[in-house]
């Protein structure tokens, strides 16, 4: 399992600090901004932020501009410095199907290749660390399979591989989860937990699902309409009120389950009665 | 040798489980190479008997010992080989790789399997340049009389293949309405050759009729010499950015997230396949059909890793073109048919057969 992957050399913590932040879309007078006054405290290795708010609220926005793929105003500093990091972010974008007529093993190996700027030759040490990923996620079987074969779920742990293979310091997650069944769900999240940990990486991850974040974060960050709500420990941020000024829902949150993990209830639209319910709430329940 | 023999022999340090998923792809890897071998030496067969058509047939030693040793062999089978069927051959086998490489990446950087230079009008374009220097007198720049055609045809098809980049850059254009633009050109370029033969002169029509046709006949050494070191370059530059090729049919937003310059690399690459598309072209008319199945074969072979897609791409094209030479000198004896003719009527009954069989495995378009 996680052990059988060569541990990367102890380097010092990675961080992680965003100051100012933001992105436009479109140009000049007509620029748009999609995100502005992004500021957070240092995140650090090991650590798994969940990065949560309302569809279309700036997260794969951040993400984007946290790997260096949008320019914009603020700066974000990885170890402490502004200037490009020699490991780049490593950002998963949500989950696209793909037509390449590429088996997953190449699909894995490829990633760890390019982040290598490698030669064609294919060392051990390269499949060593592909055939660790694989067996990481438990998709060893289909390493042979194609691309275009695999559904969103087994599409979405292969883009994780590709992740991994990557050695990253940095692990940007956007909605990795999203096509997963639920036993799968919690798995991943696990795993990434116990990554972040073990291979001091700085996770952020993009969820929708309060109660994963709930679950699985050492720190929550709250955005809405491309701005700043909030950022802490998830038991001090995920309350009633920031959920109903945030998603527009009422909701409760109970301080602890079987596993002492608190867990939000949502008990319905804070808009009034027939008002839509707000998209992005996947756990909706009505109250009873 | 005992399969025990076999692994006491192993290299400890290099002995795989056998079921390990590493030894899988090392096969996988082999498999391929074995497979571009054998896409070589089709080639190299096919090169051989395009040398012994022709109205006077040699044999095969004939013709090696022409080729090894050219001062022991008779005048007459030297010249035929070296002065007429040679270039000719060697030709087919440059213009069939340019052809099918630039397909495959015109495939890759747009994302569609439609993608090659005759649907996306490079070679409609080509035809209209070299028929305004064939009706009309005009050079597009001044040129040669030689070598008015093949510029004029070389200055359209590059100005198609640039206007079809620059479209492709604006923001919110899909790599669908880019193929889409592309078949606009051409309806336009056809239209557009359509009205020059109304107006051309009955000379000058059977001149643009036979360019249209696509014919390696009027192969020189120099011609040759400038389609293969356009080879000779885009191919290497291709082949280094192999994996960041292959990354782009990942998605766009995950070969950025590898850490590509996506803007960058379609423009370069879309500069670099303008030029193989347009050279071949610009000296043997336009032959359809190769730089689009060329690329479909290699990747029903041997998948889109692009280390083995590129040169098997190459070689898939320069074989089927190299065939189809054969093919136009024998089916009438003593008459060489235009050469695209051919590559469509051998090439639509095999690439159909191969779509037919192949398992869902390497059918994914």
């Amino acid at each position: 399992m996680v052990t059988s992957m060569p541990k990367p050399a102890p380097t010092s913590r990675p961080t992680l600090e965003l100051s100012g932040v933001g992105v436009h879309y479109g140009r000049g007078a007509q620029a748009v901004p999609a995100l502005s006054g992004i500021t957070t405290p240092a995140f650090r290795g090991g650590e798994v932020v969940a990065v949560i708010g309302p569809n279309g609220a700036g997260k794969s926005t951040l993400f984007r501009r946290i790997a260096g793929l949008l320019g914009g105003p603020g700066a974000v500093r990885v170890n402490g410095s502004e200037e490009r990091p020699a490991r780049r972010p490593c950002y998963l974008p949500q989950d696209t199907a793909v037509a390449a007529v590429l088996t997953v093993y190449e699909s894995v190996l490829l990633a760890r290749k390019q982040e290598r700027r490698g030669a064609w030759a294919v060392e051990d040490a390269d499949l060593a660390i592909v055939d660790a990923a694989l067996d990481d996620l438990g998709i060893e079987d289909l390493a042979f399979r194609n691309l275009a074969e695999l559904s969103g779920g087994q599409r979405q742990l292969v883009s994780i591989a590709q992740m991994l293979v990557r050695e990253p310091q940095i692990l940007l997650l956007d909605e990795p989860t999203s096509a997963l069944d639920l036993h799968r769900q919690i798995e991943v999240l696990t795993l990434v937990r116990r990554l972040a940990q073990e291979r001091n990486i700085c996770v952020l991850l993009a969820v929708h699902d309060l109660n994963q974040a709930l679950r699985v974060a050492d720190r929550v960050l709250v955005i809405a309409g491309g701005r700043l709500v909030a950022v802490g420990a998830p038991e001090a941020v995920i309350t009633p009120a920031l959920l109903e000024d945030v998603y527009g829902v009422r909701a409760r949150v109970e301080s602890g389950g079987a596993d002492g993990i608190p867990y939000v209830i949502v008990e319905g639209s804070a808009r009034g009665a027939g008002a839509p319910v707000p998209a992005g709430v996947p756990f909706l329940r009505a109250a009873e | 040798m005992t399969g025990a023999a076999l692994t006491a022999v192993r290299d400890p340090r290099t002995a795989l489980p056998p079921n390990s998923k590493r030894a899988e792809y090392r096969a996988l890897a082999r498999r391929k190479l074995a497979l571009l071998a054998g896409l070589a030496v089709l080639l190299v067969a096919s090169f051989l008997v395009d040398l012994m058509t022709g109205p006077a047939r040699y044999a095969v030693s004939e013709v090696v010992r022409a080729l090894a040793a050219p001062d022991s062999v008779p005048a007459a089978l030297r010249v035929v080989i070296w002065e007429i069927r040679l270039p000719v051959a060697l030709m087919a086998i440059a213009v069939g790789a340019a052809l099918a490489v630039a397909g495959a990446q015109m495939q890759t950087i747009l994302n569609n399997p439609l993608a090659s230079p005759f649907t996306l009008g490079i070679s409609a374009a080509a035809s209209f340049g070299a028929a305004l220097a064939l009706v009309l007198g005009v050079a597009i720049v001044p040129a040669a009389l030689d070598y008015m055609v093949p510029l004029n045809a070389f200055l359209a098809a590059a100005s198609a293949a640039l206007l079809i980049h620059t479209l492709s850059q604006r923001r919110g254009v899909s790599t669908e309405t880019v193929v889409l633009l592309g078949i606009a050109l051409v309806f336009t370029f056809n239209a557009l050759l359509s009205l020059l033969q109304f107006v051309a002169s009955e000379q000058a029509l059977g001149a643009v009729v036979f360019w249209t046709m696509g014919s390696l006949t009027k192969t020189t050494w120099p011609k040759l010499a400038v389609t293969a070191a356009v080879l000779a370059v885009c191919l290497p530059l291709f082949m280094c950015r192999a994996w960041a090729l292959t990354a782009l049919r990942l998605g766009e937003d995950k070969a950025a997230s590898f850490g590509i310059d996506v803007r960058r690399l379609r423009l370069e690459t879309m500069l670099l396949v303008s030029l193989l598309a347009a050279v071949p072209v610009s000296f043997v008319g336009t032959i359809g059909f190769i730089g689009l199945v060329g690329p479909h074969i290699a990747r029903m072979l041997i998948g889109e890793d692009q280390r083995f897609f590129l040169p098997a791409s190459a070689l898939a094209g320069a074989a089927l073109l190299s065939a189809s030479s054969v093919v136009s000198k024998s089916l009438i004896p003593g008459l060489t048919f235009p050469i695209s003719i051919v590559t469509a009527l051998i090439g639509v009954p095999f690439f159909f057969s191969l779509i037919l069989s192949t398992t869902r495995r390497w059918r994914s378009w």
